[in-house]
């Protein structure tokens, strides 16, 4: 049977799959609560394996595969600080205060806790405007890694495969909201996971074990096995802060602690997130045998997809790349959902002041999620040059935007509006000058957004006026 | 079998597991202590009020 032609069989059941389950959660999706985190109802396994899935986008499976090509095992380092820091510590840490602290202050989306937790429309209105623009570019370049996967597994055209996937998740964003995004997250990190543990057992059993794989790796280079081996530490180090670390203010992961049905939610969902995520030291790892196996790729993007195809049956091979489909949906999901709350809870209602009937404000959601997944994708039919170019900014300045304002926001009570601000602007900019300048030193400008911001938001506070105690009470709940 | 210092540090001179420098192996290694730290957290550490959910 033809390749093309079993991929497109698995690939129609998929999306079938999950237009069913934008079909039966939008019965159940009823109140902008609802809409925007399916109405704190979400249990531990959902919004632990919805955590995962909107963590791993394609880019992790094919641009981890790539990382581990070029780089060998020492990027092993990335998957295990994104379990350490990225998941455990992160669930940890924030999942009991935000979940709390966000019911306490009647909020759904992370600008409109700042705004209310420092007091701050500029704080509210600065992160929410950061979030849209950043975010829109971050799914045109998953919208177009999904168009290209479509392209090489179905020989379609690629404008043909954004349009696919976009109009799919539109369909099932929209109707269902958050409902649907978390439930076909949850299936789509199934499909993720168990395509991923396939092409490992094949990969190995292909290479002939993993002493012999470190050994190939050694003799072609021996800084493929070592750690930081041919990458340097910096590098390395500030690569997996940023997609470990920066995950603390990304807002479609923060979201999950938002949703969940009760605080008992994070005892079994901490341990199920930390497993999940444990997945990702895995395209790392098989991108490095791939480098054994297939030493002259012309990318090293195409790592993880030619692995697959060789050493998978052509349906085995199919379940693997559905897995890549599925991590690129479920993030663009989870984001779209987010700038969807960002344009119509953050910008339009609190920070314009425009007040809506809860049903028009429902309606109005659904129609602001069609039309900027509609913006994405009329973008991803050819992305200009400079949406690329931004792509590579958009985690770092999400993060070093959000970070230290929700960490200080639940830890610090010390943290006042002025070291709110200077912390979100100044950690924004340095971050985006530091990336503009090329990386001096070779340090993703996440570390440096990161120290600037940490800096501005300890000191500015200590100098500025205190919130009253009235309002602290309110927040803490003492 | 077991690291020294100069092995961890100094990149590849001490082989772990699997021909795999020590230093690399541990990725792996702190990825089983996360999971081995969740279930402990969430079993014995973490606690909730029963009657406030807090």
């Amino acid at each position: 049977m033809n390749k093309a032609f079993i991929y497109s069989i698995v690939l129609i059941v998929y999306l079938a799959i999950l237009i069913f389950v934008g079909l039966i959660t939008s019965r159940k999706t009823k109140s902008v609560e609802d809409f925007y985190i399916g109405g704190r109802q979400i249990g531990s396994w959902v919004t632990a394996l919805s955590f995962v899935a909107a963590y791993f986008s394609s880019v992790v499976i094919i641009g981890g595969g790539g990382f581990g090509y070029m780089f060998g095992m020492s990027t092993l380092w990335i998957g295990a600080i994104n379990v350490l820091l990225g998941t455990t510590v992160c669930w940890i840490v924030l999942g009991p205060r935000i979940r709390k602290f966000t019911q306490r202050l009647n909020t759904m989306t992370i600008p409109g806790f700042l705004g209310k937790r420092y007091k701050s429309r500029f704080a509210l209105m600065f992160s929410a405007i950061i979030i849209v623009l950043f975010m829109i570019v971050y799914n045109v370049s998953i919208l177009k890694g999904m168009g290209h996967i479509f392209e090489a597994l179905m020989e379609i055209p690629y404008s043909y495969g954004v349009l696919l996937s976009c109009v799919i998740i539109l369909f099932y964003v929209s109707i269902g909201g958050y409902l649907a995004v978390v439930w076909t997250s949850f299936i789509q990190a199934w499909i993720m996971g168990i395509g991923l543990i396939l092409l490992t057992i094949f990969s190995l059993k292909a290479v002939g074990g993993i002493t012999v794989a470190n050994q190939a790796l050694l003799a072609i280079n021996p800084g493929l096995v070592e750690t930081p081996g041919v990458w340097g530490w910096p590098g390395l180090i500030s690569y997996a802060l940023i997609v470990s670390f920066g995950v603390w203010g990304m807002p479609q992961l923060v979201i999950r602690f938002y949703s969940i049905k009760d605080l008992k939610v994070l005892r079994i969902g901490t341990v199920v997130a930390t497993v999940g995520t444990c997945l990702a030291l895995l395209p790392y790892f098989n991108g490095a045998i791939a480098r054994t196996l297939i030493p002259n790729l012309s990318t090293p993007d195409l790592a993880i997809p030619t692995l697959a195809k060789m050493v998978l049956s052509p349906f085995g091979s199919a379940i693997v790349l559905a897995g890549v489909v599925a991590a690129g949906m479920s993030t663009f999901a989870s984001v779209l959902i987010i700038l969807s709350s960002s344009v119509m809870e953050d910008i339009t209602r609190s920070g314009l002041g425009k007040e809506l009937t809860r049903d028009k404000s429902l309606r109005y959601g659904k129609i602001a999620s069609a039309i900027i997944g509609f913006i994405s994708l009329l973008i991803a039919f050819k992305p200009p040059g400079l949406v690329l170019t931004l792509t590579a900014f958009a985690w770092a300045v999400i993060a070093s935007t959000t970070l230290w304002p929700i960490l200080f926001g639940i830890y610090w009570k010390g943290a006042t509006r002025m070291g709110c601000i200077f912390s979100m602007v100044g950690g924004c900019m340095i971050a985006l000058i530091w990336m503009i300048l090329g990386k001096p030193f070779g340090i993703h400008g996440f570390i440096p957004g990161i120290i600037v911001g940490l800096i501005l938001m300890v000191i500015v506070s200590l100098v500025t006026p205190k919130f009253s105690s009235e309002h602290l009470k309110k927040i803490w709940g003492d | 079998m077991f690291p020294s210092i100069k092995g961890l540090l100094l990149k590849g001179g001490n082989m772990g597991p699997f021909h795999t420098p020590w230093l690399t192996f541990s990725a792996w290694i702190v990825a089983l202590v996360c999971v081995i730290f969740s279930i402990i957290w969430a079993v014995w550490i973490f606690k909730v009020d029963e009657d406030t959910n807090e």
